[in-house]
C-alpha cells in the first residue's frame, strides 16, 4: 500500500469530482436495490390486501406505485451520470499524473533519462501510468460504495428486524473484507509470475526475431521456436490459474448471492412467523439482499488488478525517486565570454567501484580561450561524448574541477548554464509537431521570417520540394504521424535549431554525420559564419571543416593528444 | 482503419476458431444451463415466499425447498465456474494458433523484412496484440449467442403465466436486435475513439519524454508542461463528447431493464387489488417469479455491452496480425540438392542481379542526397572467388555490398547464378548451402542467456567447443570478469559487455563449428581500438582454406586482402587484387582517396 500512498494523494486535486463519482456510483446501486425490494413488497402486499375487497379498495397502492417508478428513473439517469462523472474526473486524474511525472523527470540527470529512454522501457512507464489511473474507477469507487451501500442497507434493515440486519451486514463485511483480500492473495503470485513470464516470451520472440539471420544460417530455427512455445504454454498456464481464480470468483458470487439471500429467507422467515414483522417485509429483505450484491460484483476483479496496480506504482516510484542533478537557484553570475576550463577533470560511468571500472575521463585538463574553435578527434569510446555530457551536466566529474568564465558549473544556475551553451546534440529529437513547434523551441519568440531564413541555411528548405507541399513550409508535421526525417535532415534540423539561439558557447557532436561533404561543407560554413566570435566544441571524424579551427585535439583513452 | 478491413479482419478472426469451437460450445452450453437452472431456482423460491406469506407455512415445512434451492445455487456457481475455464481455453487455443502463424510467417518473410522495423514493433504484435484477441473469444463470442438464446427461454416462460408480462418482455424484445446493433456500432465507434483518442495522447506524452533531453537544453521543459497540460484538457473534452453519446446507448438498456421492472411490478399489484382486470388471474407466486425473471431478462445483454470494448481491441489487433500476415513473401525456390560437406568452395556469380520489388516499404525519403530512383539493387553482377581467397568488398553507402553478401545467404531473391563448387544455389536445399556459412554483422546479436547459448545458438555443441572458439575468437578474457564462466547470464542486448566483447562472442558462435566460408559485414565498424584490434587478430586465425567475404571501409584493412570486389550503384566496377587495382583502377585510386579523409584510420 505504501507504494501506492504518494498517487493517491494526487486524488486531492480532483476530491469534489472524485466524491460525487462515488456518490453517484452509490446513489445508481440504492436506487437499482430499491426498484426490487420495493417491488417485491409491493407485490406481495397488494396480493395479501386482494384477498378481501375492503382491504383492496384502501390499499394505498399511489405512493409505492410512485416510489417503484421513481426509483427506475433515479437508476438509470444516476448510472448515466455517474459514469460520465467517473470518466471525466479519471481523464483530470490523468492529466495530472501525466504533468506531475514529467515534473518528476525533469531534474534527472541525462544519463538517467537516457537509460529510460532505451528500449520499451519508457512504453512500459506510460503504461504505468495508465494503469495508475484506473485506480479510482476500479478500486476505490467500487470499494467504497459497497462498504456505504452495505451500513445503509442494514440500518433500514434494522428498523424491522435487528437480527437480519445483523445477519446482512455480517454476510456483507465478510465479503468486503474476505474477498479482496483472497484475491489479493491469489492473484499476486500468479499475477506476478505472469509478468515475468510475460517478459520472458517477450525477450525470446525479440530475440528471435532479431537473429532470424543468425537463426536460418546457423538452422536453429527449430529449437528457438521449440523453447518460445514452452514459454508460451508457462505463460498460457499462469493465465489460466489466473482464469481459474477468476471464474471462482464469478462462481462465489453467484453462489454467494443465492445463499445469502436464502438465508436472509430462512432467519426472516422465522420471524415473520413469530409475527414480528409482515410478509411483504420478509420479501423486501429478500430482495434487497439479492440485489445488493450487485454493489459487491466488482470487488474480485478489483484486487486481482490491485497487485499489478502496486507494481506500476513501485516501478514508478523508483524512477521518480532517482536522484537529481541540483541546480543552485541563483547564478553566482553569468557566463558572457565562453571560456572554457577542465582541470583535471575525471569521470567514471558508474558509481561502483570494481577493479573494471576504469575512468572514462582520466585526469583531463584543458583551456579553452573564449572565442576559440577546437575539433575535437578520437576513436568511439574514447570519451569525447563524455567530455560533451559534462559540460551540459549530464554526468558529474568525479574529479576536477570544469570552470566556465572561471565560474565553477555546478555553481551556475539551470538557466545561466544553459543560456551560456548552444548544444548539437549527437541524436536530433524530432517533436511529434509542426516544423514550426520544432524549430520555436529554440527561440521561442522568432518570427515565421526568422524562422524560414535558418531553414533556408540548414538547408531545410528541401523538405518542401521532396515533399510538394503546398501550405506553409513550417506547418509541415515532422515525427510520429508525420514525416520522417533521415539522418541528414536530422542533423539540419538540430543545425537550424542551433542557429536559432545565440550563446557564448557552441558545442557540437558529429554535426555532419549522415551528410555528404558538399551539404556538410556549407553547413560548417554557415555556422562557423553565425558563431564566430563564441567559443566552439566540435566532435567529429572527418577533416571537413578541420581548417577552419583554431585547434585539433585528439582523444584517446580518457586523454587528450596534442594533434 | 476503413469499415471493410474492419469487417476483414472481424471475419477471419472468427476463421480461426476452429480449434477452439468445442470449448466455445461447452462455455455456452453451460452458460445455457446456469440461466435455466436460475429459472428453476426463481420459481422455488418464488414458491415458497408464496406458502410463507399466503398458506401460512412454516420455514420447518420448506426444508426441502431450501436444499433445493441451495443445491441449485451451489450448481449454477459450478457452471459459471466451468464457463469462465472453457473459455478461456478457447481463447488460449485461437492465441497460440495464431502466434504460431504469426512467427511462421515471419520466419518465411525472413531478416531482411524483419530488419525494415524495429523488432519490437515486430514482437509487439506476436506478443502483446495476440493477447489482446483472449477476452473477445473466451467472453465476448459466448456472450453473444446468451444474449439472444436466454431472453428467448425466459419469454417461452413467462407467457404462459401471464401474458401481459410477457408482453411486456416481448415489447421490449424486438429492440434487443436494435440495441444490439445500436450498443455494437456506436459503443465500439465511441470505444475505438476513446482508445485513439488516449493512445494519441500516450504518444504525445512519450514523444515529450523521450525529447526531454532536448527540451532541458532549450530551457522549454516548462512549456512542454503546459503544453501537455493543455493537450490532456483538449482530450478530455473531445473523448467525453463522444462518451456522452456512448453511454446513451447503454443507458437505454439500462432504463428498459428498469421500467420492465417497473412495469410489471405494477402491472401485478393492479391486477392483485383488482383494478386491473384483464390478464387473467395472478397468484403471489407468479408474481414473484415474473419480478425474479425482470432482471434476469437483459442480463445477458447488458453483459454483452460491457464486452463491447474487447471486440474492438480483437479487431484492432486483429488488423495489425493480417497487415503482417499478408505481407508478400519473397518467392526464392530452392532445390533439393545437398552439397557435399567436405568440398572446398569456389564461388561462381553469373549476371546477377537483384531488384528491390519484396521490400515493401523502403522509404524513398531516407535518401539525403541521391535519387531515389533504384529499380536494381544488384545489376548483372559477374564475378568468381577461388577457395580459400580473402576477399574484401568495398563501395560507398547503398551501393550494394550488403545486398551482395544477404544474396549469397539465401535471404534476397535474384536472378542469375550462383554456383557453389560447380552446383547451382537454385538447385540446393538452403539448409545444405548455409551449412558450413558462417556471418558476423555490424551489430553483435547477445540473446538472453548464458555464454554457453549465445556461442551454441541451439546447435549441438559442446562446452569444450565453445572454449574452443572463444579461445579463437580472442575472447577468453571475458569469461575471467564474468561470475559463473560459460554458464554466466548475459543480460539483454548484452547489457553487461561492452561492443568489442559481445561482437567476440558473436565470433565465437561463428566459429564454433566447422567453417568453409566465413562472411563479414564491417565486423570492427562499431569498436573502440583494442577490441578491434583483438577482434582482426582473431579473425587472421581463421584457417587458411576458409573463404573469407569481408565489407569494409577502412583502408588499412584492404592489404592483407586477395581479391577486392568494388561496388558502386549497384555495378562491379573493379574485380582485382588490390595491388593491380591501385595500379590500373581510377575508380578504386579515387576510392582509397575519398575514405583517407576519414580519421579512422590513422
Amino acid at each position: 500500500m505504501n507504494d501506492l500512498w504518494p498517487f493517491l494523494k494526487l486524488y486531492r486535486q480532483h476530491l469534489g469530482m472524485l466524491s460525487l463519482g462515488v456518490l453517484l456510483a452509490m446513489v445508481t446501486l440504492l436506487a437499482s436495490l430499491s426498484l426490487l425490494s420495493l417491488s417485491g413488497w409491493f407485490i406481495t402486499a397488494t396480493a395479501i390486501a386482494g384477498l378481501t375487497f375492503t382491504t383492496a379498495q384502501t390499499f394505498n397502492f399511489f405512493t409505492p406505485g410512485a416510489g417503484v417508478r421513481g426509483f427506475s428513473i433515479a437508476r438509470t439517469a444516476a448510472r448515466y451520470a455517474e459514469r460520465l462523472v467517473s470518466h471525466d474526473a479519471t481523464f483530470r486524474l490523468l492529466s495530472g499524473l501525466r504533468s506531475w511525472f514529467f515534473s518528476k523527470l525533469i531534474p534527472l540527470s541525462q544519463e538517467q533519462l537516457g537509460q529510460y529512454r532505451k528500449g520499451e522501457l519508457l512504453d512500459r512507464l506510460v503504461a504505468d501510468i495508465d494503469a495508475l489511473d484506473q485506480l479510482y474507477l476500479r478500486l476505490v469507487s467500487p470499494l467504497l460504495s459497497a462498504v456505504i451501500v452495505a451500513l445503509l442497507l442494514s440500518l433500514f434493515i434494522a428498523f424491522f428486524s435487528t437480527a437480519v440486519a445483523m445477519v446482512v451486514l455480517l454476510v456483507m463485511t465478510l465479503w468486503i473484507i474476505s474477498m479482496p483480500l483472497l484475491f489479493y492473495v491469489l492473484g499476486r503470485r500468479t499475477g506476478e509470475s505472469m509478468g515475468v513470464r510475460q517478459a520472458r516470451l517477450r525477450q525470446e520472440v525479440l530475440d528471435y526475431l532479431q537473429g532470424m539471420a543468425e537463426q536460418q544460417i546457423y538452422g536453429s530455427d527449430a529449437n528457438s521456436r521449440a523453447s518460445m512455445a514452452e514459454s508460451e504454454q508457462k505463460l498460457v498456464a499462469d493465465q489460466s490459474r489466473m482464469a481459474m481464480m477468476e471464474g471462482f470468483g464469478s462462481a462465489l458470487f453467484v453462489s454467494g448471492s443465492g445463499a445469502a439471500a436464502l438465508l436472509v429467507l430462512y432467519i426472516a422467515s422465522g420471524e415473520m412467523s413469530a409475527g414480528l414483522f409482515s410478509g411483504p417485509v420478509m420479501v423486501m429483505m429478500v430482495f434487497g439482499m439479492l440485489a445488493s450484491f450487485e454493489a459487491l460484483m466488482p470487488l474480485p476483479v478489483a484486487f486481482q488488478f490491485l497487485s499489478h496496480t502496486r507494481q506500476a506504482a513501485s516501478r514508478l516510484r523508483q524512477v521518480v525517486d532517482s536522484p537529481v542533478v541540483a541546480f543552485p537557484e541563483k547564478a553566482a553570475g553569468e557566463v558572457l565570454k565562453g571560456e572554457i576550463q577542465f582541470t583535471e577533470v575525471s569521470c567514471h560511468y558508474s558509481n561502483n567501484s570494481d577493479a573494471n571500472n576504469q575512468p572514462v575521463i582520466n585526469q583531463l585538463s584543458l583551456h579553452i580561450p573564449a572565442g576559440s574553435h577546437i575539433a575535437l578527434l578520437g576513436k568511439t569510446g574514447c570519451g569525447k561524448s563524455t567530455l560533451i555530457k559534462l559540460l551540459s551536466r549530464g554526468l558529474e566529474p568525479s574529479g576536477g574541477r570544469i570552470l566556465l568564465d572561471g565560474q565553477l558549473i555546478q555553481e551556475l544556475s539551470e538557466q545561466t548554464l544553459y543560456r551560456a551553451i548552444t548544444f548539437v546534440p549527437q541524436k536530433t529529437h524530432v517533436f511529434s509537431a509542426t516544423l514550426r513547434e520544432n524549430l520555436l523551441l529554440a527561440a521561442p519568440a522568432a518570427s515565421d521570417e526568422a524562422l524560414l531564413a535558418v531553414v533556408n541555411d540548414s538547408g531545410l528548405n528541401r523538405l518542401a520540394a521532396a515533399r510538394e507541399n503546398d501550405g506553409d513550409l513550417l506547418d509541415i508535421w515532422l515525427g510520429q504521424g508525420g514525416i520522417a526525417l533521415s539522418g541528414g535532415e536530422q542533423r539540419r534540423l538540430a543545425i537550424a535549431r542551433a542557429l536559432l539561439k545565440a550563446a557564448p558557447i557552441l558545442v557540437m557532436d558529429e554535426p555532419g554525420e549522415g551528410l555528404d561533404v558538399h551539404s556538410e561543407q556549407a553547413l560548417m560554413d554557415t555556422v562557423l559564419g553565425q558563431f564566430k566570435d563564441s567559443t566552439i566544441i566540435m566532435i567529429t571524424h572527418k577533416r571537413t571543416a578541420l581548417e577552419n579551427m583554431d585547434q585539433v585535439l585528439r582523444m584517446e583513452n580518457g586523454s587528450l593528444i596534442k594533434w | 482503419m476503413s469499415q471493410s478491413t474492419q469487417k476483414q479482419a472481424y471475419r477471419w478472426l472468427l476463421r480461426q476458431i476452429g480449434a477452439a469451437r468445442h470449448w466455445l460450445l461447452i462455455s455456452m452450453g453451460l452458460g445455457l444451463l446456469n440461466g435455466v437452472l436460475l429459472i428453476i431456482q426463481a420459481s422455488i423460491m418464488a414458491g415458497m415466499i408464496h406458502q410463507l406469506v399466503m398458506e401460512g407455512a412454516t420455514r420447518e415445512m420448506l426444508t426441502d425447498d431450501f436444499f433445493r434451492v441451495l443445491l441449485l445455487v451451489v450448481a449454477r456457481g459450478a457452471c459459471t465456474w466451468g464457463r469462465e475455464f472453457c473459455g478461456f481455453r478457447a481463447g488460449a487455443c485461437v492465441r497460440v494458433q495464431v502466434r504460431k502463424l504469426l512467427l511462421d510467417k515471419l520466419r518465411r518473410l525472413g531478416p531482411l523484412v524483419i530488419a525494415e522495423r524495429p523488432a519490437g514493433s515486430w514482437s509487439a504484435i506476436v506478443v502483446e496484440q495476440v493477447e489482446e484477441l483472449q477476452e473477445f473469444i473466451a467472453k465476448y463470442l459466448p456472450q453473444m449467442a446468451l444474449a439472444v438464446m436466454l431472453p428467448a427461454i425466459m419469454l417461452v416462460v413467462a407467457f404462459p403465466r401471464s401474458w401481459v408480462v410477457g408482453i411486456i418482455f416481448l415489447g421490449t424484445a424486438p429492440l434487443i436486435p436494435v440495441f444490439m446493433v445500436l450498443v455494437g456500432m456506436k459503443a465500439a465507434q465511441a470505444n475505438r475513439k476513446n482508445f485513439q483518442a488516449l493512445s494519441r495522447l500516450g504518444g504525445f506524452f512519450l514523444d515529450r519524454l523521450q525529447g526531454l533531453e532536448t527540451l532541458k537544453l532549450f530551457q522549454r521543459t516548462s512549456f512542454a508542461q503546459t503544453q501537455l497540460a493543455d493537450a490532456s484538457e483538449d482530450f478530455r473534452i473531445k473523448t467525453m463528447q463522444v462518451l456522452r453519446l456512448a453511454f446513451l446507448s447503454s443507458t437505454v438498456l439500462e432504463f428498459f431493464a428498469s421500467v420492465s421492472i417497473a412495469l410489471v411490478a405494477v402491472f401485478l399489484g393492479m391486477s392483485f387489488l383488482g383494478h386491473i382486470t384483464f390478464g387473467g388471474e395472478v397468484t403471489l407466486y407468479t408474481g414473484l417469479f415474473l419480478l425474479l425473471l425482470a432482471p434476469e431478462y437483459y442480463q445477458p445483454l447488458r453483459e454483452l455491452g460491457t464486452y463491447y470494448h474487447a471486440r474492438a481491441k480483437a479487431v484492432g489487433a486483429t488488423e495489425e496480425i493480417l497487415d503482417v500476415l499478408s505481407r508478400k513473401e519473397s518467392e526464392a525456390h530452392h532445390g533439393g540438392l545437398s552439397l557435399p560437406e567436405a568440398m572446398p568452395l569456389k564461388l561462381e556469380v553469373k549476371e546477377l542481379s537483384v531488384s528491390a520489388t519484396i521490400r515493401s516499404a523502403v522509404n524513398p525519403l531516407t535518401t539525403d542526397a541521391s535519387d531515389n530512383k533504384q529499380p536494381l539493387l544488384l545489376d548483372c553482377l559477374s564475378f568468381k572467388i577461388e577457395p580459400g581467397t580473402r576477399v574484401g568488398i568495398i563501395g560507398s553507402s547503398g551501393a550494394g555490398k550488403t545486398t551482395l553478401i544477404n544474396t549469397l545467404m539465401g535471404f534476397w531473391n535474384y536472378q542469375g547464378e550462383i554456383k557453389a563448387g560447380g552446383q547451382s544455389l537454385a538447385d540446393t536445399r538452403l539448409d545444405s548451402w548455409r551449412k558450413g556459412i558462417a556471418w558476423l554483422g555490424q551489430q553483435p546479436l547477445i540473446i538472453h542467456g548464458s555464454v554457453y547459448d549465445n556461442i551454441a545458438f541451439g546447435r549441438a555443441v559442446s562446452r569444450e567447443q565453445c572454449l574452443d572458439a572463444l579461445g579463437k575468437a580472442q575472447g577468453m578474457d571475458i569469461l575471467a570478469n564474468l561470475p559463473d564462466g560459460l554458464d554466466s547470464v548475459l543480460k539483454e542486448q548484452g547489457g553487461n559487455l561492452s561492443v568489442g566483447q559481445a561482437q567476440r562472442i558473436a565470433l565465437a558462435r561463428a566459429l564454433v563449428l566447422p567453417v568453409r566460408l566465413l562472411i563479414l559485414d564491417e565486423p570492427t565498424a562499431s569498436l573502440d581500438s583494442v577490441s578491434e584490434s583483438l577482434v582482426l587478430d582473431a579473425l587472421d586465425a581463421i584457417p587458411e582454406d576458409c573463404t573469407v567475404i569481408t565489407i569494409t571501409h577502412r583502408i588499412s584493412q584492404l592489404k592483407a586482402m586477395d581479391q577486392i570486389l568494388m561496388l558502386e550503384k549497384g555495378k562491379l566496377v573493379a574485380d582485382g587484387a588490390p595491388a593491380t587495382l591501385a595500379r590500373e583502377s581510377s575508380l578504386y585510386q579515387q576510392f582509397i582517396h575519398m575514405n583517407s579523409g576519414s580519421m579512422d584510420d590513422e
